[in-house]
């Protein structure tokens, strides 16, 4: 059992590695892309941060809380999360209603690795969003080193775990808005849902109705994915808060993976000619 | 001329019935834009209850970004793309063959879009503003106060302007397909600076009053800009007809680029798909 895992795990990354490199002949060729893919990318970040800028100076200079450096930091954390998940997990989850249609996930279960797994090492890492993953991270180390949070060892390592995770719910999310093609193809939506939701991690919590911010923090954990990692940073949530949204975090993740695992058994075969 | 109007009469019809044949993805889609549009109604509300700076109240901001959702989904974004992609098949080739003007095809769609639309968020609308009453009464001040006839010609002016807008520039962008074979990074690129610019994700007079001004040049501000602000009551008489004039002139500017490029690429069309 230990040999196969460890074998699953070498073709994994083995496959990986060739799609990696696939994926960057593939995007250097088209060059021109390249460039439009930077710019846009960087007009929706000039937006994010001229929404979030006007709706602090609307209020006053500071919103329920939090400074304007700190909506700034919170905008680009939440920039760094969007822009690693386009990078190496947008592909193969967007893929895959696609997969599912027109048979081609025949292929992807035959590979001796879990499907998530297969999926990833066959589909496209977005290595053109690169350059604006390093713009946000920059933007993200300017502010919180403008901010000046309470520095400690173990405070950045909770600010690390818990930025993971928020790309960990991220990820989930998707499966949970793509995942439903498995069982109807009129489930087209997924990713335009995907999408709209996403979208409300970015604020800070304390906008939030308090129902609401409840919902977000420990039902639908969405905030996980930038303002709990920046709120804990910026002492705007307390221990107990972060981690209770981490728990809960935790098993969205594992229930986003029991879902695709549920819903891959739906899995016919059948091609539609889509 | 005759034969034109059938014609145009004919694909209107068709096109409305297959837009309201797809009433349930709307509602899909809607449900999913209302999820997204939860997180920017809660920033903007408790930006707006924290400041008074700019004299958007709370129910002010709120609406207004009620009213630019309603905007977005009146205007047809589709149209670029199956315009490019009837080009770049060589699909083109059976439309141009027809006895009317082939680009009254897809005005007649952007119209028949914008109309199905409209018939079905109508309802929704007026039910909000029927059992909400602080919107309910934020327009019925607005109306009191700038005169309810001139205020409702003033918005349908905007709003008419701000639909054929986008209807060129949609289609200008459907036609770099005769000078190029992707136009889908033209089409992010246009996105991305339409979110950033047009007042969709942000009320756009927060900006300084030099930068509205400069916006008023170009035509983003008068897809989204200028019908949410007029909605709003946030344009007085004397401005509004300098907008609608600039506007008109942006609109015929942009039109006559249309005309140009249509002219060119069919010229040089040859029906050879990809």
């Amino acid at each position: 059992m230990k040999q196969q895992t460890a074998s699953s795990q070498r073709s994994f990354f083995r496959i990986y590695r060739q799609a990696l490199s696939n994926s960057a002949g593939v995007m250097l060729a088209y060059r021109s892309n390249l460039i439009f893919f930077f710019l846009f990318e960087s007009f929706f970040l000039t937006s994010s941060f001229l929404g979030a800028g006007l709706g602090v100076s609307l209020a006053g200079g500071s919103i329920n809380g939090w400074s304007r450096d700190q909506v700034f930091a919170l905008t680009a954390l939440n920039g760094v999360s969007h822009q690693f998940f386009v990078c190496f997990f947008i592909a193969p989850l967007f893929n895959l209603p696609e997969y599912v249609w027109n048979g081609r996930m025949d292929y992807i279960l035959q590979k001796p690795l879990h499907p998530l797994l297969a999926l990833m090492a066959t589909s496209e890492i977005m290595i053109s969003n690169v350059p604006n993953f390093a713009i946000n991270l920059a933007l993200a180390v300017y502010f919180i080193l403008k901010i000046a949070p309470p520095s400690g060892a173990s405070v950045w390592l909770a600010f690390g775990l818990l930025g993971s995770l928020g790309i960990a719910v991220r990820f989930a999310l998707a499966i949970f808005c793509m995942a439903p093609a498995f069982f109807a193809e009129r489930l087209v939506e997924g990713e335009d849902g995907f999408w709209s939701i996403v979208g409300t991690g970015r604020f800070p919590t304390s906008v939030f109705p308090r129902a609401v911010e409840r919902i977000m923090l420990y039902v639908i954990p969405l905030s996980l994915m930038a303002a709990v990692p920046a709120g804990f940073l910026f002492n705007r949530l307390d221990w107990q808060q972060v981690a209770m949204a981490g728990t809960s975090g935790c098993f969205f993740v594992v229930g986003s993976l029991l879902f695709f695992n549920w819903a891959v058994r739906s899995y016919k075969s059948v091609n539609s000619g889509l | 001329m005759r034969a034109v109007f059938k014609a145009a009469g004919l694909i209107l019809s068709q096109q409305l019935s297959v837009q309201l044949g797809y009433r349930m993805a709307f509602v899909q889609v809607a449900l999913f834009e209302a999820i997204g549009l939860v997180g920017t109604l809660f920033y903007w509300r408790a930006a707006a209850t924290s400041g008074s700076g700019s004299g958007y109240s709370a129910a002010g901001i709120v609406i207004y970004f009620i009213v630019a959702s309603s905007h977005q989904i009146l205007q047809e974004s589709g149209i670029s793309r199956s315009l490019s992609m009837d080009i770049r098949t060589g699909k083109l080739a059976a439309s141009l063959v027809r006895p009317f003007p082939f680009l009254l095809q897809p005005v007649c769609q952007g119209i028949a879009y914008s109309l199905s639309r409209l018939l079905m968020i109508g309802p929704v609308l007026v039910a909000i503003f029927v059992f909400v009453p602080a919107l309910r009464d934020f327009f019925v001040d607005v109306a009191r106060e700038q005169g309810g006839v001139i205020w409702l010609s003033g918005y349908l002016a905007a709003l008419s302007l701000g639909l054929v807008c986008n209807l060129v520039v949609r289609l200008s962008l459907g036609l770099l397909a005769f000078d190029m074979t992707q136009t889908w990074g033209p089409e992010l690129l246009f996105m991305s600076i339409f979110f950033a610019l047009s007042g969709v994700v942000y009320p756009v007079d927060l900006l300084p009053v030099p930068a509205v001004q400069a916006l008023s040049w170009t035509p983003f501000f008068y897809m989204q800009g200028l019908p949410n602000l007029v909605a709003l009551g946030r344009v007085s008489d004397g401005a509004l007809t300098a907008y609608l004039a600039r506007g008109c002139l942006v609109t015929v500017i942009a039109t006559f680029i249309l005309v140009f490029m249509w002219r060119r690429g069919v010229r040089k069309f040859e029906a050879i798909g990809i």
